[in-house]
């Protein structure tokens, strides 16, 4: 019976999780591809590229603060829960698999909180950032 | 008689383990794990032809439910193809439309086409979901040429289905 138990779990475990990736990717594809681009790669020197950037930055408190602060986050239609699922789902859709299991997923508190007080600087502070991460 | 005691032991063992409380977890545990596991698999599901109606041309064409802009299937494209001489924007229009042949709900990007001046024919300005231009992310009023390597002409869009969405937020 255990065993039925602990299978029956694993399934709606992983089907929760499917679940959860396939909205991620439907909020990112509606509200952040526009602009990042399907690929998540931007347009060079206009809009910044996802990959191994977006891991990198949210490594960092400073970075997390960024992150949580650009126009396209404080402006989004999301909920702050929904902004934190798109962004976890990001890091790891758009980064090294090692990488992106090393950093701390965002959460709908720490959203809420940081996008409330929209960036004005945000390529000098992006590149401030990405200069003092590690 | 040996041979009848053979066959009812060869039957007897065969059922015996195919019908075992443990095979039946095993086997329960592998369809539960399987059927979980098959939506995980990398199948290019976005390929997937779209079952649809209706003529490019057109407004009234069920993908330009968001548009705002000269249909490129009137300016020597398609409906997901630029003209000669344009190249599509990077940066796009996202909305979602419904499709009225398969009644699901599917996510299109508009690209718009640039490098030549404004094709003028079929001009299609719908705008489902558009919002005013302080809401950027969800205004479709833009010129998306700007972020072209093409620049700033602007000459007409092209609808690209990139998804379904079946997700409720």
């Amino acid at each position: 019976m255990r065993v039925l138990t602990f299978v029956l779990a694993l399934w709606v475990s992983l089907l929760a999780h499917a679940d959860d990736a396939a909205r991620a990717k439907q909020n990112y594809q509606l509200n952040c591809m526009g602009c990042h681009a399907e690929d998540g790669k931007g347009l060079e020197g206009q809009v910044p590229s996802l990959h191994d950037t977006l891991s990198k930055i949210s490594s960092a408190p400073q970075g997390r603060d960024y992150v949580l602060r650009v126009p396209g986050v404080t402006q989004s239609l999301l909920s702050p829960a929904e902004v934190a699922e798109v962004l976890n789902w990001a890091i790891l859709q758009f980064s090294d698999v090692e990488v992106a299991k090393q950093v701390k997923p965002f959460t709908a508190a720490e959203v809420a909180k940081a996008r409330s007080q929209p960036l004005l600087e945000i390529s000098t502070t992006r590149a401030k950032v990405l200069r003092e991460t590690p | 008689m040996d041979r009848y005691d053979s066959l009812v032991e060869r039957w007897s063992r065969a059922l015996a383990q195919s019908s075992s409380r443990r095979s039946v977890l095993r086997r329960l545990g592998t369809l539960l794990v399987g059927a979980a596991a098959l939506p995980l698999l990398p199948v290019a599901r976005g390929q997937a032809v779209v079952k649809e109606q209706g003529d490019p041309a057109t407004c009234e064409y069920w993908r330009y439910c968001a548009i705002d802009g000269f249909l490129c299937a009137c300016c020597g494209g398609s409906v997901t193809t630029c003209p000669p001489g344009t190249e599509a924007a990077p940066i796009t229009w996202v909305g979602t439309c419904r499709n009225a042949t398969d009644g699901k709900e599917y996510i299109v990007s508009y690209n718009d086409c640039c490098g030549k001046s404004s094709c003028g024919r079929c001009l299609c300005n719908r705008n489902e979901g558009d919002r005013p231009l302080y809401r950027p992310q969800a205004a479709n009023d833009y010129n998306w040429c700007v972020g072209s390597k093409a620049n700033i002409p602007y000459h007409c869009t092209v609808s690209r289905i990139v998804g379904v969405a079946d997700k409720k937020a």
